[in-house]
């Protein structure tokens, strides 16, 4: 029997996904009501955070009440009724998607892409499409045609991108899970700067069907949450094998709960002497020393002597690659088949002309220009192909790093998040954002960060690096690290979230 | 040096070659900034007088 409302127990928002699960199961409180109060919360903090291009409150509470018959019924998945936000560049069949564009504002997918339609499959409840820069090109967020999303830690500041609706919601205690995109760093620099956890899967753990495509050869889907469990359980939910993604691996998805408990003992950790580049804040590199010296107290054995002398040319080969990558992708749209569509004009080559210049925003301008250039007759082998054997030296690097250690550590981001505006004129301040984070994509090895400590006030992360497919690996240490430190349970301060009063004054007209 | 394309240099990936209902047509169309009958419909491609 589900309870009637008057009988149910008040919705602890701050509670991770698994206690929600459990509380679903003993009748605590039905999926409709924690959709509910889920929602209150979300709109509460919108636009204040502008975490959210879309919230889809209706079709969520009826998810919620699907959910609700399901868990009587007595079939429930580990994440039915759960609430979870999706960035805005996973296709969700019949809800707007618009990849954080001018481009896609109005289009309507007519299929979910994998991911979603896994957690459709579990029963999750759709709470709405996180805000983004655009074409998950940026690394502040600030780049999003729907406004810049902020953080709910300082408002003022930004909290990292690409994924950053996805992190600032999480961070903000909107939901418990949110899904996110990772190319160079754009699930574990938010995660990172807003203080929870983010993993980028191995290349080829999930599937990127139906993901509006930015960088193929890069990119994954990955989650945010607040624990480790969590974090396993939705990237159990999503990985594996898919027919309509040649690029995933057939390689068995392991339950990824199983060993979280195993411990760091006897574990061999990696600490490259370039994890200490300059560059890196004061406060970053101390909070990242404490992390290390305490997971050597929890039992791991810390190698500080690792080198991977080649992730300083990382930066260079990716703004080669991904950009290249992405003016093929983006050629795409040319206003006939579906997006924003100029139709004033003299000619076919005027429409698509201006199309093209009206859709896009500058930083996808810049990185189309680029791409287009390095893979142009005469420059291809210069730019493209030469950067494509830099990959393969990283590659080996990363290789030779893993045949004698389990986890490779560094920071996640060399800096705390930064006030919004201060890296807008600066396209390179703003890649090198994701020093640390680059070469690991480069590599396709799987990444998770993980809170390890403040500076200045603001959440720094340790980013745990895995062998290929080690991903349970990586939780298993963040939950052991997590044991012994309490970073992961801080929250921001909550007179910082009444969103609602604050007026959100960057990004719409395009931030100067 | 050889240049990787790809983290794990996957090669020939193929699938069942098997039937599967397609879009409905106008759901697609729907997204369609100018549609005539069942098609996109574009601006003339190659200069014509007008």
């Amino acid at each position: 029997m589900t309870p009637g409302a008057a009988d149910q127990a008040p919705v602890d928002l701050d509670r991770p996904a698994h206690e929600h699960a459990a509380a679903l199961r003993a009748g605590e409180y039905t999926a409709r009501a924690l959709a509910e109060a889920t929602l209150d919360r979300v709109e509460a903090q919108e636009p204040g955070l502008n975490a959210y291009v879309t919230v889809t409150r209706e079709e969520a509470l009826a998810q919620a009440d699907a959910a609700d018959a399901r868990l009587q019924s007595g079939d429930a998945a580990p994440l039915t009724g759960i609430p979870v936000a999706l960035k805005d560049v996973l296709s969700t069949r019949g809800v707007q998607t618009t990849a954080g564009s001018h481009m896609l504002e109005g289009f309507v997918p007519v299929i979910d892409c994998t991911v979603v339609a896994r957690l459709r499959e579990q029963g999750a409840v759709f709470v709405g499409k996180a805000n983004m820069d655009e074409f998950a090109m940026g690394s502040s967020t600030e780049h999003s045609a729907y406004g810049a999303t902020r953080n709910p830690w300082d408002l003022d500041r930004v909290p990292g991108g690409s994924s950053g609706g996805s992190a600032s919601t999480v961070a903000a205690g909107g939901v418990p899970l949110s899904l996110g995109t990772d190319t160079g760093g754009s699930i574990r620099q938010p995660a990172a700067l807003t203080g929870i956890l983010g993993l980028k899967p191995t290349y080829g753990r999930v599937s990127r069907y139906g993901v509006v495509a930015f960088a193929s050869s890069l990119e994954q889907v990955g989650p945010f949450g607040r624990d480790a469990g969590d974090v396993a359980t939705l990237l159990g939910a999503i990985a594996g094998d898919d027919p309509n993604d040649s690029t995933t691996a057939d390689e068995p998805v392991p339950d990824y709960l199983d060993s979280l408990e195993h411990g760091l003992d006897g574990l061999r950790v990696g600490v490259p002497a370039e994890a200490m580049a300059e560059g890196v804040e004061d406060g970053v590199r101390e909070a990242f020393e404490r992390a290390v010296d305490a997971l050597e107290g929890a039992g791991a054995q810390v190698d500080r002597d690792v080198r991977l002398p080649s992730i300083d040319v990382a930066l260079s080969a990716y703004y080669i690659i991904a950009p290249a990558e992405a003016s093929a992708n983006l050629a795409r749209y040319d206003g006939v088949k579906y997006g924003y569509s100029f139709h004033d004009g003299d000619s076919m080559w005027e429409e698509m002309e201006q199309t093209r210049g009206r859709g896009f925003g500058d930083e996808v301008k810049r990185r189309i220009m680029i791409g287009t250039y390095a893979l142009s007759a005469g420059y291809y082998d210069a730019y493209y192909l030469q950067a494509q054997k830099v990959r393969t030296v990283i590659r080996r690097e990363f290789d030779a790093a893993f045949a004698d250690h389990d986890l490779i550590v560094t920071p996640t981001s060399p800096g705390v998040a930064f006030p919004l505006g201060a890296k807008l004129d600066d396209p390179l301040a703003m890649y090198l954002n994701d020093l640390f984070t680059i070469p690991v994509n480069i590599a396709g090895n799987p990444g998770l960060s993980v809170p390890c400590g403040f500076s200045e006030g603001l959440p720094v992360g340790l980013q745990l690096i895995g062998a290929p497919f080690a991903e349970a690996t990586l939780l298993r240490a963040a939950h052991a690290y997590a044991a012994v430190t309490d970073w992961h349970e801080r929250r921001p301060p909550p007179t910082a979230m009444l969103g609602d009063t604050v007026p959100n004054a960057v990004g719409d007209g395009g931030a100067s | 040096m050889p240049p990787t394309a790809q983290s794990f240099n996957l090669v020939n990936v193929e699938r069942d070659d098997e039937p599967a209902p397609p879009d409905a047509t106008d759901e697609v169309l729907a997204n369609a900034p100018r549609r005539e009958a069942d098609y996109f419909r574009v601006r003339a491609v190659l200069d014509q007088a007008p």
